[in-house]
């Protein structure tokens, strides 16, 4: 089965950078886009316009942006981890920022990895590629949380 | 009249003699009545020939306490025929004169009584004379030496000696004042009432100031006034009591006085002086404008008036502290300090306080500055440079992201379609490609320069040996190709915040590893100097140098010297490396020459810390 990314990006042209990067990585996935915090929350508890989709069918990797309309990437990260249907997903921050603070913070939070965006796109194919090798064929996801 | 049966032309001489004698000649009768009262009686004992003529000589001249020397002497005269005695004698007007009192007994051939011949000699000037000789030999010595001009003046109030400092204090010669009333140096307007001051003094037998709390002036011959100061003592001596007065010109006290209350009122601050006891002795124009009281409102109250109610308690207490151990110091550095003024509203106020050590014992002067205005620019400051971080922050990320838009599409251009691409599009899809990566590049070093400036300092000792090592062998395995003696001087220390540390150290040493590319034997030493008059540390390579006609603009944002072909970069490591020095305290400096090296000299603090050998 095709694994999943939930790809959590505002930014069009990004996201379409995004998208190209993990097509042509060589690791077949399926890319899930949200454009702001609370669209990705949505996804992930099956509410809003996400109403009636499976929630167990959880993405394999999330890559989480920090600055996003409505809900920010730190508190999605925060609501994610304080659930315990998906406290084990797997987070990746995909971020413009290097400042300390949002790494520390995002670390506090439980960001099991944090990326920055690089400006150069071969550097950004090759951290996708990488990231979809790592994330998607070779890491064990917890299993399924049953309440 | 007296006679004696002389002719009348021996009258006339007679007459003559004796009218024009300037002593006093008395003829008295046996019970001791004036019958005769010559000129020169009227002139020393100042009545008229009428008033004397058949009074009693001892009702008339003889003061109450010589009441019985008199007639002691009156009664010896009788009996022996003839008595001296120098004494004192009561004048009309009441004062005092000395006399030589001769008294003979006149008798007829048959041995009666026929009157007393009294002859009175007035010997004042003797006296004064006498006194001023004695005196003279006496403290001319300890006059001379005394600093203060020095008068010393007799029981009648004239001057028995004076010092040299009254010659040129005064300018009067002494010889011209021995004698005179002490009223000559006195100025007129003044001179009515010295007597009176003067003898009420002749009953004190305390040392004292004269004139307390009234300023006081001396006269010098040529009119002119100064202002002094005159502390008196009495003496008493054989020849009645003197009266010592030293009087010291204050001229340049006051001078000094007025070029001080010059100051204060010049001062841009409000100057509050106040004494031991926190009262407010002196307050500038400054004071007034600012706390809306008036000079007489404040003079005399304690100055905890100046302060809002609740700090007065605590502040009597700080001021006893104060002057406990005065030293120069700004008040309550670590707090917020606030003045009140009399509207009863409060402001922001910085606040240096000095001792002023005076004559009437140490004093504290406190300039108080409003920074109501200064308070307001800071934090207006504050909220700019938050504004400011936020958006470099933003602008950094924010320019970013179309920078990834514009080398992503470019690079999927340029590797998608590669094939039906003419190498003219290739060419410029490269160009793009290159802008793109060197402005992510300028962005990201615009970043960590607003980073430096922003993050807060925690500093710590820091091994910068250990520092440079590491990063230079990082610097080596980066670029394998090259091979750079770098020499590392052991034991260099300092205090810093390690993170920046290290940021100016890697800085440094990729400065100069990049600018050595070029040289056959590339070089670069580490270590601290005594150099020139500072301590500083140093990073000393061999390669292209520098002219030093640009050094300062060696360390601005985005200057380069060099050509990015030449060596790339950003421009931004340098004003990276001046900024945090600065930030902790240091600074940085460079020497070069083009072709042969260059020196970076930095210190953290105002001085390097040691190196340990």
């Amino acid at each position: 089965m095709t694994k999943r990314i939930l790809l959590v990006e505002d930014n069009a042209s990004d996201e379409k950078l995004a998208l190209l990067a993990f097509k042509r990585c060589g690791v077949p996935c399926e890319i899930e886009v949200a454009r702001d915090g609370a669209d990705a929350l949505d996804y992930l508890f099956a509410t809003g316009k996400h109403e009636g989709r499976d929630p167990m069918a959880r993405p394999a990797v999330i890559l989480l942006d920090l600055k996003l309309p409505r809900i920010g990437g730190l508190e999605v990260l925060r609501r994610i981890r304080a659930a315990p249907e998906t406290q084990a997903l797997p987070v990746v921050v995909l971020t413009a920022s290097r400042e300390d603070e949002d790494l520390t913070r995002a670390y506090a939070l439980g960001a099991n990895a944090y990326l920055r965006k690089p400006v150069d796109f071969s550097e950004f194919a090759e951290a996708a590629k990488a990231l979809a090798t790592f994330w998607l064929r070779f890491n064990e996801a917890a299993p399924a949380h049953r309440d | 009249m007296v006679h004696d049966g002389g002719s009348a032309a021996e009258r006339t001489f007679a007459e003559v003699l004796v009218e024009e004698s300037s002593d006093a000649l008395i003829a008295l009768t046996r019970d001791g009545r004036i019958a005769f009262w010559s000129h020169g009686a009227e002139r020393i004992f100042r009545y008229a020939r009428a008033q004397a003529i058949g009074q009693l000589l001892d009702d008339l001249i003889v003061p109450n306490e010589r009441r019985s020397e008199a007639q002691a002497q009156l009664d010896e005269t009788i009996r022996a025929g003839f008595t001296l005695l120098e004494t004192s004698r009561r004048r009309a007007d009441g004062s005092r004169v000395v006399v030589d009192l001769v008294m003979r007994s006149v008798r007829d051939e048959a041995g009666a009584l026929r009157f007393i011949a009294v002859n009175a000699t007035d010997v004042s000037s003797l006296i004064r004379l006498r006194a001023s000789r004695a005196a003279e030999t006496r403290f001319r010595g300890l006059l001379e030496a005394a600093p203060d001009a020095m008068v010393i003046v007799g029981e009648d109030g004239r001057i028995v000696l004076a010092n040299g400092q009254v010659e040129q204090l005064f300018g009067y010669p002494r010889d011209e004042l021995i004698g005179q009333p002490v009223e000559v140096l006195v100025p007129e307007r003044f001179r009515g009432r010295h007597p009176g001051h003067r003898r009420a003094y002749a009953l004190e037998s305390q040392p004292r100031p004269m004139g307390a709390g009234v300023d006081l002036f001396g006269r010098r011959k040529d009119g002119s006034e100064f202002p002094a100061e005159i502390s008196l003592s009495p003496m008493d001596s054989v020849e009645g009591r003197l009266i010592t007065a030293a009087i010291r010109d204050l001229s340049e006290r006051r001078k000094a006085e007025e070029m001080f209350r010059g100051l204060l009122e010049a001062a841009p601050d409000a100057m509050v002086i106040v004494d031991a006891t926190g009262r407010i002795v002196l307050v500038n124009a400054r004071t007034e404008a600012l706390f809306g009281y008036s000079r007489r409102e404040l003079l005399e109250r304690p100055v905890e008036v100046l302060l809002p109610a609740r700090y007065r308690e605590a502040h009597s207490g700080h001021r006893q502290g104060y002057f406990d151990r005065p030293v120069q110091r700004a008040m309550g550095s670590q707090l917020e300090l606030h003045g009140l003024k009399k509207d009863g509203t409060e402001f922001p106020v910085e606040i240096s306080l000095s001792p002023l050590d005076t004559p009437d014992g140490v004093l504290v002067s406190s300039a108080i500055r409003d920074v109501t205005e200064r308070r307001a620019t800071e934090s207006a400051l504050k909220v700019a440079n938050r504004e400011l971080q936020a958006f470099s922050y933003s602008v950094a990320h924010d320019l970013r992201t179309p920078l990834r838009g514009m080398n992503g599409f470019a690079q999927l251009l340029l590797d998608t379609y590669r094939d039906r691409l003419e190498p003219e599009a290739h060419d410029w899809l490269t160009e793009i490609l290159t802008s793109a990566r060197r402005m992510g590049g300028l962005i990201d070093a615009l970043l960590s320069l607003s980073r430096v400036s922003r993050i807060e300092l925690k500093p710590e000792p820091v091994d910068l040996t250990a520092i440079a090592r590491a990063s230079a062998s990082q610097l080596a395995s980066a670029d394998r190709h090259r091979e750079v003696t770098v020499v590392v001087c052991d034991g260099l220390h300092t205090e810093a915040d390690p993170h920046l540390a290290r940021t100016v150290i890697d800085n440094l040493l990729a400065n100069a590893w990049k600018f050595t590319r070029h040289v056959a034997a590339p070089r670069i030493d580490v270590g601290v100097t005594d150099a020139g008059e500072r301590r500083a540390f140093f990073v000393r390579d061999n390669g292209a140098g520098f002219d030093m006609a640009f050094a300062s603009k060696l360390f601005l944002p985005f200057q380069r010297l060099h050509t990015v072909a030449e060596f790339p970069g950003t421009g931004i490591g340098l004003a990276s490396v001046q900024r945090i020095l600065q930030r902790h305290g240091g600074e940085i400096w460079a020497e070069g020459r083009i072709d042969h090296g260059a020196t970076f000299y930095f210190t953290f603090h105002g001085r390097a810390a040691g190196a340990e050998p």
